[in-house]
């Protein structure tokens, strides 16, 4: 557990926060998961296939108001003055996040009419939360001291999935200047759980002209949380036993909630050295129908406390304390739902514009069907952004691509976003014979001591990636 | 070996060491966090006048009691997580007799697990007898507080030579300092 524990704090605390924004992947030439995040990429090689499970492996988790050496340092405070500094100097804004990918299998394939196709498989978990600021103090701190305060519970808002993710995609040239391509998808939802729009307020004021101390209000409350595949984990007797990852592989593999998605990319040429790329990806949804439980919890409160009556000799006193929790739940309803409900998928939206260098003018094996020329390195900008529930998350970033051989390919990329300026990040590409492996990590700066890192991201995998003769 | 499979190694090496650049840190203070929420919640309130208190026999003082079940004082965040309690009791009095207060916290089978006794001096309605007495329930006493279910209120107003009229009112509140 000591080994394990280092990680799951790397797992809480850094990765990228917007561990899908793919800037060292994207518009990578002469990889296949280029096409994953840009599905009308170039692709300048005849067929590929994933070493199965090893193909794409992501890794991405963090937080944007608070990293492990915020909280674990070692000074003259103790870790709970640090927590609670923490949670006094983040806001609703700040978001936590955890994102993994796992490649199952990856296939690519040209046609005799220049068109390449691509499928495969792969598992995605992507966990999602805004801070609830109001929340966090009043369960940190509690209401002494925040009398006359506000408790905001719509700042209450996360989304979490399981999901495996069948793909099927194309993309091909239309002319010299413009390539395109979509992408399929079919998902198949294991687990899904999300708490988005939720309203009511809690408040404690003193109030001299009541008949107690205080007044409690709860106000216009209504909290609904959405799962899909929660209660067949929380029921389950072992949930690592047989049974339990027998139905948790058959929701996996299309037995579960499905949903329909679309990935749609270009790549236009503005001049032979200026190449201009855009994309969309999953602009889908899962309609979750098996083994849903929606639970909410809604409706207008407030109390003074219990007001005693002083019967008289021989009278029994009233159930004070059952009518008071009567009038409660009568007042706030407390449900569980079963009926269905969609979740869209977290839309990304990628574009770049890419400038190449020192011309290429050695010959290669590579397939090459247009007439625009080659270059050994690139410039390039690249945009991203992520549909969350409060809207999208943006994130910039500067590339530099040089290719060393035509077998080794390296990037370098600075991202900036809302949260981080100082995010570099380095890829390499490496092919021996027709075996690509690849490496790619951001956010390296604060390699040298990954505790104070807010964000960063791993992904490598390796593949066969070949050329006709 | 070429430059760029020299910076490739070190890279690759540099990324499967990173688990070891997680300096400066004590990742086992992380067994002393806690979460200590301080809890302001009101108890409970009345307003008593003269026709609620009744005489025990023909000539012993005129007397008020009730019970409440205080079903939160057997929940598992009490019960695991209270250090504290401040009780906070506020009387005004406008009887012109002094009253005694006791108040009683039972168990479930109605054994006593902690008492509060003050007594409220008398007032008047312009000017009331006020008590505002704070039960600060700590410690071993926290223990036996927590054993408690129902709450016994018994109002004893002290004979003298006018009760014609009047109010007692109570009014009353909790800190709950908790940790998690």
């Amino acid at each position: 557990m000591h080994r394990l524990f280092p990680l799951l704090i790397f797992l809480l605390f850094f990765g990228a926060s917007w561990g899908q924004n793919k800037q060292l992947l994207y518009n990578f030439e002469g990889l296949p998961q280029n096409l994953m995040s840009n599905p009308g990429a170039e692709v300048d090689f005849d067929l590929h296939a994933g070493l199965p499970l090893f193909s794409h492996i992501h890794v991405a988790a963090g937080s944007s108001g608070v990293n492990a050496y915020d909280i674990f340092k070692v000074d003259d405070k103790t870790v709970n003055q640090r927590v609670a500094e923490s949670i006094s100097s983040m806001n609703s804004r700040d978001i936590f996040r955890v994102n993994q990918q796992l490649e199952i299998l990856s296939l690519g394939w040209r046609d005799e009419n220049d068109m390449y196709y691509s499928l495969g498989i792969y598992q995605e978990m992507d966990a999602f939360s805004y801070f609830p600021k109001d929340l966090a103090v009043l369960a940190y701190e509690g209401n002494r001291d925040h009398l006359s305060e506000t408790f905001n519970f719509s700042e209450a808002s996360f989304t979490a999935e399981f999901l495996n993710v069948f793909h099927f995609g194309a993309t091909r040239y239309y002319s010299d200047d413009l390539n395109y391509g979509f992408r399929v998808k079919l998902y198949s939802s294991v687990f899904n759980a999300r708490s988005t729009g939720n309203r009511g307020r809690f408040r404690t004021i003193p109030s001299p002209a009541a008949p107690n101390v205080y007044r409690h209000f709860l106000s216009g409350i209504d909290i609904l949380v959405k799962t899909s595949g929660w209660s067949t984990l929380v029921d389950a007797e072992d949930v690592t036993g047989r049974q339990t990852l027998s139905d948790l592989a058959g929701k996996a593999f299309l037995g579960g909630n499905l949903g329909v998605g679309l990935d749609l990319g270009f790549t236009y040429y503005l001049r032979d050295q200026w190449k201009l790329t855009g994309s969309i990806l999953d602009f889908g949804f899962v309609h979750h129908n098996k083994d849903v439980e929606k639970y909410r919890y809604h409706g207008d409160y407030q109390t003074d406390g219990i007001e005693l009556l002083f019967p008289g000799p021989g009278e029994e006193s009233p159930n004070y304390w059952d009518e008071w929790e009567d009038d409660l739940d009568e007042h706030l309803v407390d449900e569980t739902l079963y009926d269905s409900y969609s979740s869209w998928r977290p839309v990304k939206v990628n574009a770049s514009l890419d400038f190449g260098v020192l011309e290429d003018t050695e010959p290669c094996n590579c397939h090459e069907p247009t007439t625009r020329r080659r270059y050994k390195s690139h410039l390039g900008f690249h945009w991203f952004a992520v549909k969350r529930p409060r809207g999208f998350i943006h994130a910039a970033s500067l590339t530099f691509d040089k290719r060393f051989t035509n077998n080794f390919t390296a990037r370098i990329a600075y991202t900036a976003d809302a949260y981080t300026w100082s995010n570099l990040g380095i890829m390499f590409s490496s092919r021996f014979h027709n075996f690509n492996f690849y490496l790619a990590a951001d956010n390296l700066l604060d390699y040298t001591n990954l505790a104070k890192a807010n964000q960063a991201s791993l992904q490598l995998g390796f593949q066969l990636i070949m050329n006709r003769p | 070996m070429p430059a760029y499979k020299k910076i490739f190694t070190i890279a690759l090496s540099a990324l499967f060491l990173c688990a070891s650049c997680f300096k400066e840190v004590d990742l086992d203070q992380a067994s002393e966090i806690v979460i200590p929420p301080t809890a302001a919640l009101d108890l409970i309130y009345f307003t008593l006048d003269l026709e609620d208190f009744h005489p025990l026999n023909t000539s012993g003082p005129k007397m008020a009691g009730d019970v409440v079940r205080l079903e939160f004082l057997d929940d598992d965040y009490i019960q695991n997580g209270l250090v504290k309690a401040d009780l906070n009791f506020i009387y005004y009095n406008t009887f012109t007799n002094p009253i005694r207060s006791e108040l009683i916290f039972l168990s479930e089978n109605n054994r006593e697990q902690y008492r509060i006794s003050f007594t409220i001096p008398g007032g008047s309605p312009e000017s009331p007898g006020v008590v505002n007495f704070t039960e600060v329930i700590q410690g071993e006493d926290l223990e036996d507080f927590k054993r408690a279910i129902k709450l016994r209120v018994e109002l004893e107003m002290f004979s003298g030579t006018n009760e014609k009229g009047g109010e007692l009112q109570l009014k009353s509140k909790a800190f709950l300092n908790l940790e998690f």
